[in-house]
């Protein structure tokens, strides 16, 4: 018995090892990029940089941790953007015009961007749609109810910023723009939303069918498995993960409008991906998807500290999504 | 002890199944005893596959009754068949190749401590497995390789050996050594001999007539939906039966 414990925890050890080196390719790529960033700009090794980066990628990372638990189960969530939106208008709305307070306000935002993501996933589940379809119709449909919801005016617009509740409340505004000991808000924000994903995802029997869904859909239903209850529960997960995000972001820029995050589903795709988690399903890790976002912050500071052309970010981040899937099929084929 | 003086586990009796105007089984009469192992051969189109699927609560028989331990059940899902003691190794396998070996063993019902009951308890599921699979002699490269790494024995004495927790008093077995090689195969005979030992009933599909007289206590052969042999290994050979599943007036 005592021999078998033994074996237990070598057995322990030898994950993190592997998923080290599994996951060494971006944290190389952040260290390599940040090398080259340093010595190409004086202002990039600050501190004050450094919490920047961690400002602007705490939206992506919130959204990113969903994807990645939408793309282990092998479906994919093009609406995040949409659903941020959504959530964070209704939200800004509500506090600004409506007086509802931060917490009714916030709470409304979170819910109905849950309630949104729980239907794309009964589209998806009972509606037999593919993901890819299903979510790309929630991105225009939720895109155009926030549009509907502040009348294509930003929230709190001029026209109505001078009446007495008109204004966002302080405390969206901290935890969008707030430090707490030098550290952004939104950053912790996103770390704990990270930590809590990987918690879900390793700890939980409802993390493990995630993964079982996505590794082998039959073999999941012949384990009784309820495979469509959990593609429901998952995108309703990314809702409310999109509603958090979204009050991250109004709070960020003390203003909502219903364009904002326009093109983030790239992003947290681009994160995930570059994490190292499988594309069709059934593999994959929240930190790895962190390193990622970092990397994509890193990237696009780092051109804009050397003055590059904000078009020129959009062609990089687009060849790098696509140089990072033929890396990681590369590494696939290599590893087998 | 003969088994024949026992009480059947599992007794079918007059079971038909119809997928429309296809009659797949015709009142078959079939039974399992304790600790006996038996092999339903047939060819192709018998009904070997739905007579198991009845068993397993993938299909319901469209007439007949089934007994389990003397009382009557009706079993409407694998559900229903597992809460009875109905354990099924899938031909397909059904394992998820991209986790590592105690998530696929227990896959769909993962120990959980707490008392919120989403908690997965992974020191269990640990030792668990690496006790059950010590138990039956189960060597694997370690736990925490990725299914997709082992090979197709491997596989199936995982398959094999994560029913064995959950008190399976009959285990159904889909063809167990179909894409095995001839050392890989002896393993898992050795399983099941293994299972019988340890008290379980096993019902084994199989066309391998080796196989077959290797393992099996008794011998059920259908043709064309309806029983047509039901024979102690002892009392016939190999020939009778091949004779037996493809229809005697052939030969």
């Amino acid at each position: 018995m005592a021999k078998d414990k033994v074996v237990v925890s070598t057995f322990a050890l030898i994950p993190s090892l592997r998923s080290i080196v599994l996951r060494g390719g971006s944290l190389v790529g952040v260290i390599a990029l940040s090398i080259a960033f340093a010595s190409l700009s004086p202002h990039f090794m600050t501190l004050s940089n450094w919490l920047n980066i961690l400002r602007q990628v705490a939206v992506v990372m919130i959204l990113a941790s969903a994807q990645t638990m939408v793309i282990i189960t092998g479906g994919i969530d093009l609406s995040v953007g949409s659903l941020l939106a959504l959530g964070g208008c209704l939200a800004a709305v509500a506090m600004s015009y409506w007086g509802w307070g931060f917490v009714l306000g916030s709470l409304l935002g979170i819910a109905v961007a849950s309630l949104a993501g729980l239907g794309s996933g009964v589209v998806v589940a009972k509606g037999k749609i593919p993901d890819f379809i299903a979510t790309l119709g929630m991105l225009g449909a939720l895109r155009g109810v926030s549009l509907l919801v502040t009348g294509g005016l930003p929230v709190p617009s001029h026209f109505t910023a001078t009446q007495l509740a008109g204004y966002l409340p302080q405390v969206l505004v901290w935890l969008g723009s707030g430090d707490i000991w030098l550290i952004p808000v939104p950053a912790i924000i996103g770390v704990v939303v990270v930590i809590i994903t990987w918690f879900i995802l390793s700890r939980t029997v409802f993390g493990r069918s995630l993964y079982a869904v996505g590794g082998n859909r039959e073999a999941a239903r012949a384990s009784g498995i309820d495979v469509d209850r959990i593609k429901i529960l998952v995108y309703g997960l990314s809702g409310l993960y999109c509603g958090i995000g979204g009050l991250v972001l109004v709070g960020r820029m003390n203003s909502a409008n219903a364009l904002m995050a326009e093109g983030i589903e790239l992003q947290t795709i681009a994160a995930v991906v570059i994490g190292g988690t499988n594309l069709f399903g059934g593999r994959g890790s929240v930190f790895g998807t962190l390193v990622g976002a970092i990397l994509m912050g890193v990237l696009s500071n780092g051109l804009n500290l050397l003055n590059v052309q904000p078009f020129w970010q959009r062609v990089v981040n687009g060849v790098l999504i696509i140089a990072v899937v033929v890396f990681d099929q590369w590494r696939r084929r290599l590893g087998e | 002890m003969d088994p024949e003086a026992r009480q059947p586990i599992l007794s079918l009796r007059g079971i038909s199944k119809y997928f429309g105007g296809v009659h797949a089984l015709e009142n078959v009469d079939f039974e399992v005893y304790p600790q006996e192992i038996v092999a339903l051969v047939g060819d192709n189109g018998a009904g070997k596959s739905t007579l198991i699927k009845i068993v397993a609560g993938v299909y319901q028989p469209t007439k007949g009754e089934i007994y389990f331990m003397d009382r009557p059940v009706e079993i409407h899902s694998p559900h229903d068949a597992q809460n009875l003691g109905i354990e099924t190794v899938y031909q397909e396998l059904a394992l998820i190749e991209t986790r590592d070996v105690p998530a696929n063993f227990f896959l769909g019902r993962e120990p959980v401590r707490g008392r919120l009951g989403i908690f997965v308890d992974r020191k269990k599921m640990v030792e668990d497995t690496v006790r059950t699979l010590k138990d039956l002699g189960i060597v694997l490269p370690h736990l925490r390789t990725l299914v997709r790494y082992l090979s197709g024995g491997q596989r199936q004495a995982l398959a094999i050996g994560r029913v064995m927790p959950w008190g399976g008093k009959v285990i159904i077995m889909d063809e167990p050594t179909a894409a095995l090689g001839v050392r890989e195969s002896r393993k898992v005979l050795d399983l099941i001999l293994q299972l019988k030992e340890k008290g379980c009933s096993v019902i084994v599909v199989s066309h391998n007539m080796r196989h077959v007289f290797n393992v099996a206590d008794r011998i059920v052969v259908l043709r064309g939906g309806k029983k047509v042999g039901d024979k102690k290994k002892n009392e016939t050979t190999p020939d009778e039966i091949v004779k037996l599943i493809v229809g005697a007036e052939m030969l």
